[in-house]
Order: structure tokens, then C-alpha cells, then sequence
């Protein structure tokens, strides 16, 4: 039964083309779009000044770097040196974004995360990577390395300088969001399934009801297949993006995994709104679409900065809004050091989604109707 | 015989409304059972309580003998549904359509493979297996949403209005197909509000209105009811008035229906009505054009029980 269901529904999603449409080609054409707009987008780009603090416990290059970085002859930075207890007041009171603790390690510390903290983080990483290949240009060609060096000692500077003017990585969020909605959008394949498998949303439904079996027999092979299918559109669109060009970083594997992850939450929240009321399937297509497109506008894809201001003013939100943990999640992925924040996000998609399908088993055990 | 389906006092409602009211009625092993009723009379939720589709609100329900339950899966593999609304995949062909919905029933391919193709054959759609519904018409679809109902060869059978919509070809296709199927064994239940269809197929008849049993019997029995026994329609260029009160005064005429340049006259049951009017009519030379004769329908019989038209 399992299989003769499964290959049926396979078949069927394939042929599919208005769904097939919504997606996977959907969210590859946004993407295409978005990488379109984003690449004239840098140069409208005006950096305001950042506001830092340096904690001094020993002597190192970086802060010259932060203190002379310019894009278009403005600071990118204004520094302030302070011990580490004033750091900590001024970035609570919020007159500083971040602040760096120069010790054996370098350590940036801030307390959220938005535009500001997101350009520091880079320039640190851009400069790291910097110098790190320098020490290595050192070690095996000194010669070469002093060429380099004696050339101009702002190499550092020019190379994060350079990089941020051409940095389209703010827009970073954008694309995690739009991961996001195509991983919602799974929803259309969810609801599909509940639409055939109950009496009173169709007449698929009920002859599904009417067979010498349990209509979860049919449940579980279709949503398998939705899995399935959803899976294989993510993997695409994550791809499609990293030809695009699009920066996700080094962890690429676990990239693929939040957004395979969040089609199946996708998958889940389409099944619940189809379960929720007895509206056509069309109307109910549509206020899918709606109810992901506002998780992904929540999450900053259209305006980055509403991610950030959800965040700080309405954190619950953030935290249940599952396209914002996907986004959250990729954005962790870059901008963080440990993986902790990912980790955190995906379990809370996983509590999620534990809590969705008690629901909806609670409506899909049923096999009589009061009406159909 | 044995009883198939036994529904004693089914009662349902919907909110306030009262679809079903103390509904009973049993069916037997090997009959075409029709459930005649016009729109909204509650044959389609007769159908999905039976089914145990449907909560209801009282009554018993019993098919093959056995207590009906929504996990009453021995009873269910030997059930087929044709349901009002056509059900069947856009996105699959004919064949797959049926295989799919068959092979929610049989699991082995070769069986299925000969069920499937013998389907196909009952509703005469050898030449579209590879269509997809949305190139068939209207007609075609409605055999094809049949043909997945019965492909598993279900003992019993459920069609609700079939032929709904349907051109006079697939309808005649459609009401020889269950003529076979009932031949081969299968006991079917008809919801319908063609008579004609019924007087075609039906072994025995209830006639449902307002969720209510109001008659049930054979064909025949049900026309006996009806207190008329003829209809003789008359048609002329012209009829004096005088002439019309020497017609109503035959013997057994119970009533005369006058519409310009033509008459009805229903007539009680007796013998020889035609003969006495037709020498009255020779005798007081009235110059008939054309003189009709016409048993009673299911139609006339729904009209003197309730009053109104079977169809609207
Ligand atoms: N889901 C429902 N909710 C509320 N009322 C309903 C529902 N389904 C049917 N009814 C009402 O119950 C009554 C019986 O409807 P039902 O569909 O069983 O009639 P029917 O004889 O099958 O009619 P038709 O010939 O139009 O198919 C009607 O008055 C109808 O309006
Ligand atoms: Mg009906």
C-alpha cells in the first residue's frame, strides 16, 4: 500500500505544473531577481559611522586599521577606548554597537544583532583572513612577503576597504529569508495531502475515508513524497544560489540541513492551515501564500532591517516566526563564530514542529464528519 | 433473500436542519435499489451516513449484517462509491486513475491488471486509456469516475447521480453498465431524480422527500398508489364548451385539464375508458387530431403524495 500510494502521489506532484511552479521555480526567480536589484544596490549603499569600543589589554595593529578604515573618504568607525566595565555599560545604554576585546585572542562582544554589529563582524573576519595569509606568505616566502608588505603597510586596510565597497553581504539576509519562504512554501504540498485525505475538504477525501483501512496509510506515503520533492526544491534552490553567487560561508552541509529542515516545518504549517477550515483550495492556496510571504517579510527579506527591528522589538515573535528561525539560522551560520545560535534555532523549528503535528494528528485521527 | 443494508430510524442534522428524519429502509442481496427524491431531499447524506461517513444523530445502521463503523474494514473492501462529484486525478491518465483507486482495494499488479482493463471495458473507454480527464467530455469523465468505483468488483454499490450532466450516449452507456454490473452479481444502490432512469433500472424504489420515506415498493407496486389510472390526451382545432361538459360526464373520469386546442382527461382505474371515449367522441362528431394515451409515471405518483413536481 505504502509504495502503490507513494508512487502515485510522485507521480502526480511531478505532473504538477502550477505547483511545480510555486515551488521550485518560484523562489529561484525571485533569487534571480533579488541578485539582480542587490548588485546595483551596493553602490547606493552610504555607510553611516559605526560607534566601537576597543578594550585595550594588549597592543595590536587592528585598531590603526578601525580608526583609518574609510569607503567614499568617510569613517567607517568611530572608536573609543575604554576598560572592559565601561564597555559593558555603554553598550547596554546603546552608545556603542559592539566592542572588541584585544587580549591573546581577538573578541568582539554585542548584544544583538543588526547592520552595525553585522559590518564590524566582517571587517574583523576580512581582516583575519588578511593577515592570516600574510603570516603564511611569511613562513614560506619571506622575501615575497616583505615585497608585499614594503609595498604599502595598508594592505590590510585596502583589502577590507575594497571588499566593503563591493559588499553585497548586508543583502545576505535577504536571500536567508528568501531560503525561508521557499522552505514555507513546502506548505503547498502539505496541504495538498490533507485536502485529498479528509472526508469533508473533498471528494478525494472521501473516498480515502471510504477504504478497507485507516486513511493515515494514505497520510504518511503522501507526505513522504511531499518530504521528498520539497527536499530535492531546497537543495535546488540553495544551489541555484551559490551559482548565483551568494555567500553562505564554510558550512555548507549545514546550510543544506536548515533548509531542508525548514521545507519540512514548511510542509507542516501548509498541512495545518489546510485542516483549519473548510475554505476552497484555492482560497486556502492563497492565504498560504500570504501567511509565508509575511513570515518572510518578518524576517527581513524585503527591508533587512525588519528582521532587526522584530528582534529587539518583539522577540517572542522572532522566535516562533519559523521563517525567521531559517533565516536566523543561515545568518548565525555566517556572522558566528560557534554554532550554538543555529543549534538553538533549529531545535526550537523542531519544538515547532512537534507542536504543529500533535494538532494536526489530533484532527487527522478523526474518520467520521458532521458534515461533508 | 438476505438484506445488504438494513438502516432502521437514521436520523441527521446538520446545525438546525433536519436532513434526515427516522429514515429507514433495507436493501436486498442482488437488487438495484433506487433512491428517488428531488433536490435537497437528503439522498447524498442517506449515502454518507450509510458509509459511516457521516456522524449521526440516531439510528442503526447494518451492511452484509454487521454493524456499520467508520473501522468496519471488513465491510468496507466489499463496498464501491460513485460519488456526486466526479473524483479523479487530473494529473494521471484514465488507466493510472483506475489502477490507483483499485489498487487502494487489490495489491497484487497482475490481478489489478485484469480488474483494471475489465473496468475499462464495462464503461467502453478502450480508446482513451492514456487520456488524461481534462481531454475527456463531460460524459467520458462521469464513466471514468465510475469505472474507479467498480474496478475492484465491489459487492456493493454505491452511485449517486451518475448521470448528472451526462450526453444521451454515455447515458445509456452509463445505465447498461450497471444493468451488467447487477447482472454479474452486484447489488446497487441508485440516487437519482430521473424517473426514467428508474423505471429502466430499479428492482424497487423509495421515494425520499424532506428526509422522509414517503413511498416504497416496486415500479409497479408505487403505480398502483396513484389513485389515477390513465391520462388521455386529446387534441383538436376547436371544441365547443358544451362538448367538454359531455366528455367529463364519461364514467371514471376524476378530473379534465382544458388548454387551448387540447385536452387531458385523467380517468380512475377501469377498464375500457379508451373505448368509451372514443365513441363519444364519434358520436358527438368531435374532430379529434390526435388522441394519446398514457399510464401514470413515478412522477404523478411523487405529485399526489406531496403535492409538487419531482423535478422543479
Ligand atoms: N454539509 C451540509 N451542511 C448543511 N446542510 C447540508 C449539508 N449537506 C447537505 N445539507 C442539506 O441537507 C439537505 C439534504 O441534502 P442532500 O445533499 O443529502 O440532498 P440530495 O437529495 O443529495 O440533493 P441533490 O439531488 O441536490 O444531490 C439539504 O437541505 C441540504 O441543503
Ligand atoms: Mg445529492
Amino acid at each position: 500500500m505504502f509504495y502503490h500510494v507513494f508512487k502515485y502521489r510522485f507521480k502526480r506532484l511531478l505532473r504538477e505544473k502550477t505547483l511545480l511552479f510555486w515551488a521550485l521555480l518560484f523562489p529561484c526567480i525571485l533569487a534571480t531577481l533579488f541578485n539582480f536589484a542587490f548588485s546595483n544596490f551596493d553602490e547606493m549603499m552610504v555607510f553611516r559611522t559605526i560607534r566601537i569600543g576597543i578594550v585595550e589589554n594588549k597592543e595590536h595593529e587592528i585598531k590603526y586599521l578601525l580608526e583609518d578604515l574609510e569607503v567614499e573618504e568617510r569613517e567607517i568607525f568611530s572608536v573609543q577606548y575604554l576598560s572592559e566595565e565601561e564597555a559593558e555599560e555603554e553598550l547596554l545604554a546603546g552608545s556603542i554597537s559592539s566592542y572588541l576585546v584585544i587580549d591573546e585572542k581577538l573578541k568582539l562582544v554585542t548584544d544583538r544583532s543588526g547592520y552595525d554589529q553585522t559590518i564590524t563582524k566582517h571587517v574583523l573576519d576580512n581582516f583575519l583572513q588578511a593577515s592570516a595569509t600574510i603570516n603564511n606568505l611569511m613562513q614560506r616566502d619571506p622575501q615575497k612577503a616583505n615585497e608585499i608588505l614594503l609595498e604599502g603597510i595598508n594592505l590590510d586596510k585596502e583589502f577590507v576597504e575594497r571588499d566593503l565597497q563591493g559588499d553585497n553581504n548586508i543583502m545576505l539576509v535577504s536571500f536567508y529569508s528568501l531560503i525561508a519562504l521557499g522552505a514555507i512554501y513546502g506548505g503547498f504540498f502539505g496541504m495538498k495531502t490533507i485536502n485529498e485525505t479528509e472526508g469533508n475538504l473533498s471528494a478525494y477525501g472521501i473516498k480515502h475515508v471510504i477504504v478497507p483501512f485507516h486513511k493515515i496509510k494514505i497520510i504518511f506515503p503522501s507526505i513522504t513524497v511531499d518530504v521528498f520533492v520539497q527536499s530535492m526544491a531546497m537543495i535546488l534552490l540553495v544551489s541555484y544560489m551559490l551559482l548565483l553567487g551568494i555567500d553562505f560561508g564554510d558550512y555548507l552541509f549545514f546550510v543544506y540541513l536548515v533548509a531542508v529542515f525548514g521545507g519540512v516545518v514548511g510542509i507542516v504549517i501548509g498541512a495545518l492551515i489546510g485542516l483549519s477550515s473548510r475554505l476552497d483550495a484555492v482560497k486556502k492556496d492563497n492565504i498560504l501564500s500570504a501567511v509565508g510571504f509575511m513570515m518572510a517579510f518578518l524576517s527581513g527579506m524585503v527591508i533587512v532591517n525588519v528582521k532587526h527591528w522584530v528582534q529587539s522589538g518583539a522577540p517572542w515573535l522572532a522566535q516562533i516566526n519559523p521563517a525567521n528561525l531559517i533565516t536566523d539560522s543561515l545568518y548565525a551560520l555566517y556572522y558566528y563564530e560557534t554554532m550554538d545560535r543555529y543549534y538553538y534555532n533549529l531545535i526550537t523549528m523542531g519544538l515547532i514542529t512537534i507542536v504543529l503535528l500533535i494538532v494536526i494528528s489530533v484532527f487527522v485521527r478523526r474518520r467520521q464528519y458532521d458534515s461533508v | 433473500m438476505n438484506k445488504v443494508i438494513e438502516v432502521e430510524n437514521l436520523t441527521k442534522r446538520y446545525g438546525n436542519l433536519t436532513a434526515l428524519n427516522k429514515f429507514s429502509f433495507s436493501v436486498k442481496e442482488g437488487e438495484i435499489f433506487g433512491l428517488l427524491g428531488p433536490n435537497g431531499s437528503g439522498k447524498t447524506t442517506a449515502i454518507n451516513s450509510i458509509l459511516g461517513l457521516l456522524k449521526i444523530n440516531e439510528g442503526k445502521i447494518q451492511i452484509f449484517g454487521k454493524q456499520m463503523q467508520p473501522d468496519a474494514y471488513d465491510i468496507k473492501k466489499d463496498i464501491g462509491v460513485i460519488l456526486q462529484n466526479v473524483a479523479v486525478f487530473d494529473s494521471l491518465t484514465v488507466y493510472e486513475n483506475i489502477d490507483y483507486f483499485c489498487g487502494l482495494y487489490v495489491a497484487n499488479k497482475e490481478t489489478r491488471k485484469k480488474l483494471v482493463n475489465e473496468a475499462i471495458k464495462v464503461v467502453g473507454l478502450e480508446k482513451y486509456k492514456t487520456f488524461t480527464p481534462p481531454k475527456l467530455s463531460g460524459g467520458l469523465l462521469r464513466r471514468l469516475n465510475i469505472a474507479c468505483g467498480i474496478a475492484h468488483k465491489p459487492k456493493l454499490l454505491f452511485l449517486d447521480e451518475p448521470t448528472v450532466a451526462v450526453d444521451p450516449q454515455s447515458r445509456n452507456n452509463i445505465l447498461e453498465s450497471i444493468k451488467k454490473l447487477n447482472q454479474q452479481g452486484t447489488t446497487i444502490i441508485y440516487t437519482t431524480h430521473y424517473m426514467e432512469e428508474v423505471e429502466f433500472l430499479c428492482d424497487r424504489v423509495l421515494i425520499i422527500d424532506h428526509g422522509k420515506s414517503v413511498a416504497e415498493g416496486t415500479v409497479e407496486q408505487l403505480k398502483k398508489q396513484a389513485t389515477i389510472d390513465e391520462k388521455i390526451e386529446v387534441e383538436f382545432d376547436e371544441i365547443a364548451e358544451n362538448k367538454i361538459a359531455k366528455i367529463k360526464k364519461l364514467p371514471n373520469v376524476k378530473d379534465v385539464l382544458v388548454e387551448p386546442q387540447k385536452i387531458t382527461i385523467y380517468f380512475a382505474k377501469e377498464n375500457q375508458n379508451m373505448t368509451k371515449l372514443l365513441e363519444l367522441l364519434k358520436k358527438e362528431d368531435i374532430k379529434a387530431n390526435a388522441v394519446n394515451l398514457q399510464k401514470p409515471t413515478l412522477n404523478d405518483v411523487f405529485l399526489e403524495i406531496t403535492g409538487r413536481e419531482l423535478r422543479d
